[in-house]
């Protein structure tokens, strides 16, 4: 008992000097992630592709593009208008996004085309409107407003763009000042 | 059966004394110092002696000291074989001085083999010589021993030994033998020869304060020790508060590298630069206690070889104050070094000037060099100080900061005696310094209020600074801190 109460004492009299001899690594760090709006050369508030680039996908591939804004504040419907080459890919539909969704349900949320069957003309419109709620009538945040399934159709590199349609406005029809678009890209392959 | 063995066993002694009478003649003081002994036990080296002192009180020749107050004169001399012993006659002569008596006895008891050897001196301090030896030698029984110095106590009177001469058995004896017994178990590691400062550097260096307590500065050791001890606790404390940081930083980094969602990654790229910086901020605290602690170590090191045993000094009833043995003050380097200091001190901005109001303030550390050099200004010693402190203030967003050392050059005016509040034990010190910041100069004012740990030479002090400052990013701009210390005074 004598032994283990030595023991104790000794081991906490070594950690402190150890802990005097020796100091702690500093933290070393890097914020380089690829998917940090911040390494992506916008200034917010704006909205942006999340991938901005799909490098190397193949015909016939199904991914999906989410449509996200970055420190937007007091946003209660958005209109986005976006540009993509038809010829290489495919909408297959939209989903809504959790940044318009209030504390019990998501957002109202329109489309055009309302069917994606015929998409020669290479745009989409999203209409969205945050539904207001007794504690809230607007988001505010870096979230994903909607998601787009797509499917690579054709071998080639396109551009994916937010329009200059594109608008965000506040609760009072108020219109959001939003700073440059991000822009995306796809590169199909065979 | 033992204690009858001893009162039957009575070998004679094979007695040889080396005497010549000589009349005491200046005053009859005696002084019989403890017997050093060598094989048998402490209480019966007290015993021998006490005993040998009261024969000779008995004889009436001499007025023998107390043991109370023959022994309440400690005496460190150089020299010595073992420090704290008084066995050479340069000792034997001083402490005879101190202690105002006229003739002082010195001697020692040494069993080998169960024989015993008795060997003692005679000194006049007037004389300043050694006027008699005397010894016996091949005593055969503890109590043959008593009877032997019995008789020593006659012929050191100058009386002729009665033939009748005997001594009472005591249960002391039976007592010597069971302690010598279990003495003979113990086996003490026997250090090599080597110098008692060197030997006091060693112990010092494998636990900060040792050394000092085996020169008999055990108050100066145990204030080191307790430094060491408080530096250690505080680095602990740090070292948890790294620990936590560490964690966070790493586990917020791990997800930032392994997430995907531009959403979570905006929420944690701030909480990996906070994390980021509290342990920065921490590894930095914990590096200058490092340089804290190995500086006190080192002085403990430095004090450690000055004191070790080589001036005189008197250690006298009154435990903790030393008075120099010799008439004539001697210098050395301890006293070069006496009455610098060495504090190191936690702080907090309290308030903030405008062009920092932006900006949250966090507790740091530094470190002051107190110096004896100064000047009186009537009652007021006002003494040179240096002062080096961390100051960082931080955005709310970790975006933007101000950090950054300060190095002071002070006065430091003791008002003690101008403010009676706390009377002498709680020093109250106004500061006044001209300051060098990373990016600029600045005027520092203050005050501390200083409590001494009773004879120990630690303090604990309350500190507050008022840093103004002219710098390239704050402009003209102020802060004022409080903090504690704790110091470490060099006696």
């Amino acid at each position: 008992m004598l032994d283990l109460t030595y023991h104790k004492y000794f081991q906490q009299v070594i950690w402190i000097f150890i802990i005097i001899l020796f100091s702690c690594n500093d933290a070393e760090y890097q914020l380089d992630n690829e998917s940090d709006p911040e390494n992506l050369g916008l200034e917010p508030p704006t909205i942006f592709f999340h991938p901005s680039e799909f490098d190397a996908i193949k015909v016939g591939a199904k991914d999906t593009l989410d449509l996200y804004c970055y420190e937007v504040s007091d946003a209660a419907g958005a209109h986005l208008q976006i540009e993509f080459d038809a010829g290489v890919i495919t909408i297959d539909t939209v989903l809504t996004g959790d940044f318009f969704r209030n504390d019990t349900s998501g957002p109202i949320m329109f489309t055009d085309p309302i069917v994606f069957t015929d998409q020669q003309n290479g745009t989409l419109n999203i209409y969205l409107f945050y539904v207001p709620s007794l504690s809230s009538v607007s988001a505010t945040g870096t979230m994903s407003m909607a998601k787009v399934p797509f499917t690579v159709k054709g071998e080639g590199s396109a551009p994916i763009r937010y329009t200059e349609n594109t608008v965000l406005r506040g609760p009072s029809n108020n219109s959001i000042t939003l700073n440059k678009f991000g822009e995306g890209s796809i590169n199909a392959t065979q | 059966m033992l204690f009858v063995s001893i009162l039957t066993e009575g070998a004679l002694a094979a007695e040889k004394i080396d005497w010549k009478g000589i009349e005491p003649k200046t005053g009859n003081r005696l002084a019989v110092l403890e017997f050093s002994s060598e094989g048998i036990s402490l209480p019966m080296q007290n015993l021998l002696t006490d005993q040998f002192r009261n024969n000779i009180r008995k004889l009436k020749m001499y007025e023998v000291l107390d043991a109370s107050m023959t022994n309440q004169v400690e005496i460190f001399y150089p020299g010595e074989d073992v420090y704290g012993e008084c066995k050479s006659e340069g000792c034997i002569m001083e402490l005879g001085k101190l202690l105002k008596v006229n003739y002082v006895i010195a001697g020692s008891i040494i069993e080998k083999k169960k024989e015993f050897f008795v060997k003692g001196k005679f000194y006049s301090i007037d004389l300043e010589q050694e006027v008699h030896g005397f010894s016996m030698e091949n005593v055969s029984a503890v109590d043959s021993v008593r009877l032997e110095m019995k008789r020593l106590a006659y012929n050191v009177s100058g009386l002729e030994a009665p033939d009748t001469l005997t001594v009472d058995a005591t249960n002391k004896t039976v007592v010597y033998n069971s302690l010598k017994k279990e003495e003979k178990k113990r086996q003490w590691i026997k250090l090599p020869n080597i110098p008692s400062k060197v030997k006091s550097l060693i112990y010092s260096t494998v636990v900060p304060g040792a050394g000092q307590m085996y020169s008999k500065r055990t108050y100066t050791g145990l204030g080191i020790f307790g430094a060491e001890m408080i530096i250690g606790g505080i680095a602990l404390l740090a070292h948890s508060n790294y620990q936590k940081s560490w964690g966070g930083f790493e586990t917020t980094y791990n997800n930032y590298n392994d997430e995907d969602d531009p959403g979570k990654l905006i929420e944690l790229r701030p909480k990996i630069i906070e994390y980021a910086k509290d342990t920065d901020r921490y590894n930095t605290f914990l590096k200058g206690l490092r340089i804290a602690g190995a500086s006190v170590w080192g002085l403990n090191m430095l004090h450690a070889y000055i004191v070790g045993p080589d001036d005189i000094f008197v250690r006298t009833g009154d435990i903790g104050s030393f008075v120099d043995a010799n008439t004539k003050p001697r210098m050395s380097t301890w006293d070069i070094l006496s009455g610098f200091g060495v504090r190191g001190a936690i702080f907090r901005p309290l308030f903030k000037g405008t062009s920092l109001s932006a900006f949250s303030s966090y507790t740091d550390g530094g470190f002051s060099i107190v110096t004896p050099i100064g000047l009186y200004f009537g009652s007021v010693f006002t003494s040179l100080t240096y002062e080096s402190s961390n100051y960082s203030f931080y955005s709310s967003g970790f975006d933007k900061q101000y950090i950054g050392t300060s190095n002071t050059v002070a006065f430091s005016f003791d008002l003690t005696k101008k403010i009676s509040f706390g009377g002498n034990r709680l020093r109250k010190y106004a500061f006044l310094g001209r300051s060098s910041y990373d990016d600029g100069k600045g005027y520092v004012i203050g005050g501390d209020l200083v409590y001494d740990v009773s004879t120990f030479p630690l303090s604990f002090a309350l500190i507050s600074r008022a840093n103004m400052v002219n710098t390239s990013i704050t402009g003209k701009s102020m802060w004022v801190t409080l903090g504690v210390n704790v110091g470490l005074d060099i006696p």
